[in-house]
């Protein structure tokens, strides 16, 4: 255990930058979702063609191919990679891989949501607009509440998935808890000391995440708890 | 009587499905119209040209003096006085009986909370389910969903009602309490154009019957007459068969 703590240091900053990566990356993925979704949903034009394209390529090529060729080919296009904001320093590696990042997911969000509000029967919105409410409001109070509901546990198995594929930018330098916990492997050798600590640090991570979800899918969704419970009460 | 709905050489297309041809039809102030007829023959979507669920091609069709063939139509207004009821419930899932019911009273007429909780609490007493207000849909039987869903449509006091065979989804225990429904509706002098087979309920309430097929009205005429002597070759072979069972 000693080799841990003595390279306490190295695995705090590390598990700090996955955190950080993972929140940056899961804000514009869903950004990125909620745009191409909506773009797939309505009727046509060439941005729903761009927003196929881009769903496809996404899933179906391999991330850690994306993210590098994303790390070696950005700055060939003249691309300010690097930013200060806030006295914090971005690097080329942290800014690329939260892109890379971004798109992945970005891609399986839109996929996500965009099922989702095909989900909802047409009849809800025929009764919403036979009552006399607006597209608008019908959008608001009726289909879009139901959507959530049915896309938020998709959607949290999507941000475990982002946050264990951080490691994957490891082969960018990115210095997250994969990247830091290779280089006190390869000056110790500790291996399995260090692995094992860098398991437990995603497990801190991914496993409240998992309850966080299955907490929000029974808050959301009323029927089913109610359910739940007259099935605990029996 | 004064005419609500007037149907005038209403025409309808679904790509080269020629579903509506040339339908015309008056229906007045007070009118209980059946419409039946073989699946596929236009029934449906005669009722949803009523309140702009379809848009009609061709024709004019006027829903309490508003044209809705016309594309300055106040659409909104039309289905404000427009009640629908769907065969299958389309209730709001993610809320309960009594959100349901204030939903549209609120966000269209703009009415306080307060109120629109009164006349929802007193439409769901009418229908006989005051007990379920805070009930979810999926908790309810079919009949009492269905009952909601027309007592969700009377919290906008709408003029004229119309029902989509409203108890074909229903087991046949709970056809009886959502006719009834109906039938209180119908001798309270609500306008209604019902698209349904249960005969019964158009011998005992209907004013009218219309039988259509491909897209026609065929006949049409109240129900004494309509049931013992239609005139078309057509209307008796449909009658032949739905009322064997
Ligand atoms: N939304 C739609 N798109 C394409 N065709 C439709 C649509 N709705 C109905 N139709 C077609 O129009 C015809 C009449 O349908 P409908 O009015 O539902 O008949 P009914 O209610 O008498 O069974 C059918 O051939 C049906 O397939
Ligand atoms: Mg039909």
């Amino acid at each position: 255990m000693d080799v841990i703590f003595e390279n306490g240091d190295l695995f705090l900053s590390g598990f700090l930058t996955t955190i950080y990566i993972s929140i940056f990356a899961a804000i514009l993925s869903l950004i990125i979702g909620i745009v191409v979704a909506v773009l797939r949903v309505t009727p046509s034009g060439g941005l729903k063609v761009l927003a196929i394209v881009y769903t496809e390529f996404f899933r179906n090529t391999p991330f850690l191919v994306q993210a590098l060729a994303l790390y070696f080919g950005l700055p060939k296009l003249g691309l300010r990679l690097q930013f200060q904001v806030f006295g914090l320093e971005f690097n080329q590696s942290f800014v690329v891989g939260t892109m890379a990042l971004a798109l992945y997911t970005g891609a399986y969000v839109a996929e996500t949501i965009r099922s989702g509000l095909l989900a909802i029967a047409p009849g809800q919105t025929e009764a919403a607009r036979s009552l006399g409410l607006s597209m608008m409001q019908t959008l608001r109070l009726v289909i879009i509440p139901q959507a959530v509901r049915l896309v938020i546990p998709p959607l949290g198995n999507l941000l475990i998935a982002l946050v264990k594929n951080s490691a994957v930018l490891t082969a960018i330098g990115l210095a997250e808890l994969m990247y830091n916990a290779s280089q006190v492997n390869n000056r110790t050798f500790r291996t399995f000391e260090v692995f094992t600590a860098v398991i437990i640090f995603y497990l801190v991570l991914t496993l409240p995440l998992g309850w966080l979800v299955s907490y929000l899918e029974k808050k959301l969704n009323p029927l089913r708890a109610i359910r739940l419970n007259l099935r605990g009460a029996r | 009587m004064t005419p609500v709905i007037e149907f005038k050489d209403v025409h309808k297309f679904f790509g080269k499905n020629h579903v509506l041809k040339g339908i015309n039809c008056t229906i007045s102030e007070g009118e209980v119209v059946v419409v039946c007829g073989p699946s596929g023959s236009g029934k449906s979507t005669f009722l949803r040209c009523i309140n702009h669920l379809e848009n009609v091609d061709r024709g004019n069709l006027l829903v309490n003096g508003i044209d809705t063939a016309s594309p300055r139509a106040n659409i909104n207004k039309v289905r404000m006085e427009t009640g629908m009821v769907f065969q299958q419930f389309n209730l709001f899932p993610h809320m309960t009986v009594l959100q349901n019911l204030m939903l549209a009273p609120m966000k269209v007429r703009k009415m306080n909370k307060t109120e629109a909780g009164k006349t929802a609490r007193a439409l769901l007493e009418r229908v006989g389910i005051g007990e379920k207000a805070e009930a979810y849909p999926a908790q309810l039987s079919g009949g009492q969903q269905q009952r909601v869903a027309i007592a969700r449509a009377l919290c906008m006091s709408p003029k004229i009602m119309l029902f989509d065979e409203p108890t074909s989804a229903l087991d046949p225990e709970m056809i009886q309490e959502v006719l009834n429904v109906m039938r209180d509706l119908a001798r309270s002098g609500m306008t209604m154009v019902t698209v349904t087979h249960e005969m019964g309920f158009a011998r005992e309430v209907g004013t009218r019957v219309i039988f259509m097929d491909e897209g026609n009205i065929v006949e049409e005429g109240n129900p004494q007459e309509f049931f013992a002597n239609p005139r078309e070759e057509r209307t008796k072979l449909f009658l032949s068969k739905i009322l064997k069972h």
